[in-house]
């Protein structure tokens, strides 16, 4: 599997990544060791001005304890922390230029809202009418005009949420720091919140590094993606590049729904790589990962809406497996089916409406789908197990 | 299946008619313990209410009087002991404070969870010894021949041993907080118990210093236990007379010997009733005051 994979440059949403002396943030071979375990191992990468930066993961992954080192509440053991090209590595939290919303919000339940937002440039020393601006200013980004007077436990976690997220403002840091802050919030309002949080970091400017389980939060909001792993960063690119071309295969079973198919590389060529399915067609993919070699084992990875069923075998050189339908559940919009393909192959189908096939459980059809959707990544045949399965949360 | 179903039903039949009885239990239970309750604290008391009105007698009771009270606010020497009592009982207070305070931040924030419980532990034993054996072991550190004037004699820092440490107000100061660290502690402790220890990030992360921290974060949200301490210590602080009997000589002499030397050595019984009174009055006031600012302080803390 490789190690760090950094798909930067190119695509127009990484431009605004900057590099060097331009970065809000930067992470230059970071450590973290708490005794005799790895938390973070050695990651590096830059949050651009006026990016809004995720790091995603699995809990464990060591994306919180590279936000709390962030952040200033932890050491690096090795490594160096610029913000604003100053280093800051050991810099205790109050003494460094950004700010954190926490998930459990932390906010002073003996303090009123406007007293909340007002501590931060309180610290500051700042004029009390600048206080007030302040305090003025950031409660109307976030839409709290008017609640100054209340205490945190007169509101809703949504609410709270805005308070929390105002107060951090309030000290117009270089790069705020978000610890999974929709968390707590329940669905409905937490969608609400992702474009919320977009819209409000778009109106100040101000870099955002967010802290993650969710893709589907991550892929909505972020300008960049760094998805993380065993304290690795496994894939840093922006949510086209991490959902469409995942550098492994933990990046592509975390981001989206996934099918993976072992496949054999046959030839590699200037329009994309030839690959023989186990137990299905030899055909064609538009896009491979650049470690992918001739006679090789690979996989091919393809998401879900983009499998479509045939109840007739495609002609030859099309990408397709049979399969077995397992299950189909009406979905809306879409309908969702179970296959059951070669081996212990399981993959699932997103088919919109118009486009179902006349297929039904227990039918035996072919699973096919077109050669730019379909993503070769290189892989060991015992690497496959343990990696998301398709299996779908039915 | 058929053979339990009658059995389940007789017995939930039973608490259907029990739950009637079960709404009278509680006032029927408490009559009991309200009238050893007021007999046993109501009743002493008001015994003490009418001997501080009565003329001193030997028989007991001599006809109504008001001579106790004023004899009380009239003699400077009794307004002195009432300062004395006042200052001492003050500055052990903060003494406490100042390390119950701190005490309580450690155990509560920033010990390990298997520590905790083990420091705790040692802090309610510690509150278990006999007051009367710790007030003796002072007696041994702070006496002429005692561990402190022995170790400054030896290192030569004195050619006499210092006697104004046992027998002086100071003496009993050190004795008195040493006395109540735990109960002074625990509720505080309690207090930072609750308090999330995200805010301390949070207000370290806006820019607040350490000290800060603890001006505007902690201390605001330890108060309900502050006062909870108060009221459980500062008040029989005020009733002590076993420390300053023993360690107090002259300078440290409290309104607890006062009382106790007017009705079992002078006899006169009016006056120490009197000032008996006058004490759980003040008490009262203190209690009253600790309570609301509790009451208000957790209000805010909550709402």
């Amino acid at each position: 599997m490789s190690t760090q994979t950094e798909h930067v440059g190119g695509d127009a949403a990484s431009v605004q990544a900057g590099g060097g002396d331009g970065a809000a943030l930067s992470l230059d071979r970071v450590v973290k060791r708490f005794g005799e375990v790895v938390a973070v191992d050695g990651i590096s990468f830059d949050v651009g001005r006026r990016e809004f930066f995720s790091l995603l993961g699995p809990s464990g992954c060591g994306k919180t304890t590279t936000l709390r080192m962030l952040a200033g509440f932890e050491t690096p053991t090795e490594g160096r922390i610029l913000v604003d090209g100053k280093d800051a590595s050991r810099l205790a939290p109050h003494e460094r230029d950004t700010n954190m919303v926490f998930q459990s919000y932390a906010l002073f339940p003996h303090m009123t809202v406007a007293q909340n937002v007002a501590f931060g440039p309180q610290r500051k020393k700042l004029a009390r009418r600048e206080v007030e601006q302040r305090v003025q200013d950031s409660l109307s980004a976030v839409r709290l005009e008017g609640y100054g007077k209340r205490y945190p436990r007169e509101l809703s976690g949504g609410q709270q949420q805005r308070v929390a997220l105002a107060r951090a403002l309030a000290n117009q840091p270089s790069v705020l720091l978000l610890d999974e802050p929709l968390g707590a919030l329940d669905l409905k309002l937490r969608e609400e919140m992702q474009f919320e949080l977009k819209r409000i970091q778009r109106e100040v400017g101000i870099s955002f590094v967010y802290v993650t389980h969710d893709q589907g939060e991550a892929l909505t909001m972020s300008d960049r993606i760094a998805v993380m792993n065993g304290g690795i960063v496994e894939h840093l690119g922006t949510p086209e590049e991490v959902y469409l071309r995942p550098a492994s295969l933990f990046v592509a079973g975390f981001i989206g729904q996934t099918s993976f198919m072992r496949c054999r590389v046959e030839s590699v060529g200037a329009d994309g790589v030839e690959v023989a399915i186990e137990g299905g067609h030899r055909s064609r993919s538009a896009r491979a990962d650049a470690g992918v070699v001739v006679g090789a084992d690979a996989v091919v990875v393809v998401r879900p809406e983009h499998v479509r069923i045939s109840p007739t075998e495609p002609p030859a050189g099309e990408a397709a497996v049979p399969v077995t339908v397992l299950d189909e559940v009406f979905q809306g919009s879409v309908v969702r089916y179970q296959l059951r393909g070669p081996g212990d192959l399981r993959l699932a189908a997103l088919v919109p409406l118009d486009e179902r096939a006349d297929v039904h459980p227990g039918i035996d059809a072919w699973a096919t789908w077109s050669p730019e959707w379909g993503y070769v990544l290189p892989a060991a045949a015992d690497e496959l197990e343990g990696v998301a399965s398709a299996e779908p949360p039915l | 299946m058929v053979a339990t179903a009658p059995s389940v039903q007789p017995s939930s039949g039973e608490t259907t008619r029990a739950r009637p009885r079960g709404r009278w239990a509680g006032p029927i239970y408490s009559i009991a313990p309200t009238l050893v309750l007021v007999a046993l604290f109501l009743g002493p008391m008001v015994i003490l209410l009418y001997y501080s009105f009565q003329k001193a007698s030997l028989a007991g009771a001599g006809g109504w009087t008001f001579d106790n009270y004023t004899s009380i606010l009239t003699d400077p020497t009794y307004a002195k002991v009432m300062l004395t009592t006042i200052v001492i009982c003050t500055i052990s207070m903060l003494i406490m404070l100042a390390i119950g305070l701190p005490l309580a931040y450690i155990l509560a924030m920033r010990t390990p969870p298997r520590f905790e419980l083990l420091l705790l532990l040692m802090l309610v034993i510690a509150e278990e010894l006999n007051p009367l054996i710790r007030i003796y072991a002072w007696r041994m550190i702070l006496g002429r021949g005692g561990v402190i004037n022995w170790t400054l004699q030896t290192i030569g820092l004195i050619d006499e041993p210092i006697d104004s440490l046992l027998f002086s107000s100071t003496a009993v100061i050190i004795v008195l907080s040493t006395t109540y660290i735990s109960f002074t502690t625990i509720p505080i402790y309690a207090a930072l118990k609750a308090v999330d220890p995200d805010l301390l990030e949070a207000a370290d992360d806006l820019g607040a210093s350490f000290f800060t921290t603890c001006r505007k974060i902690l201390l605001p949200l330890a108060a309900p236990g502050i006062f909870v301490a108060i009221i459980l210590v500062y008040i029989p602080l005020f009733s002590e007379f076993a420390a300053p009997a023993l360690v107090g000589g002259t300078s440290g002499y409290m309104i607890g010997n006062a009382i106790q030397e007017a009705i079992l050595e002078s006899g006169n019984r009016g006056v120490g009733s009197a000032m008996s009174f006058m004490l759980l009055v003040l008490s009262g006031a203190v209690a009253w005051i600790g309570y609301r600012m509790a009451k208000i302080r957790r209000l805010q803390a909550t709402s």
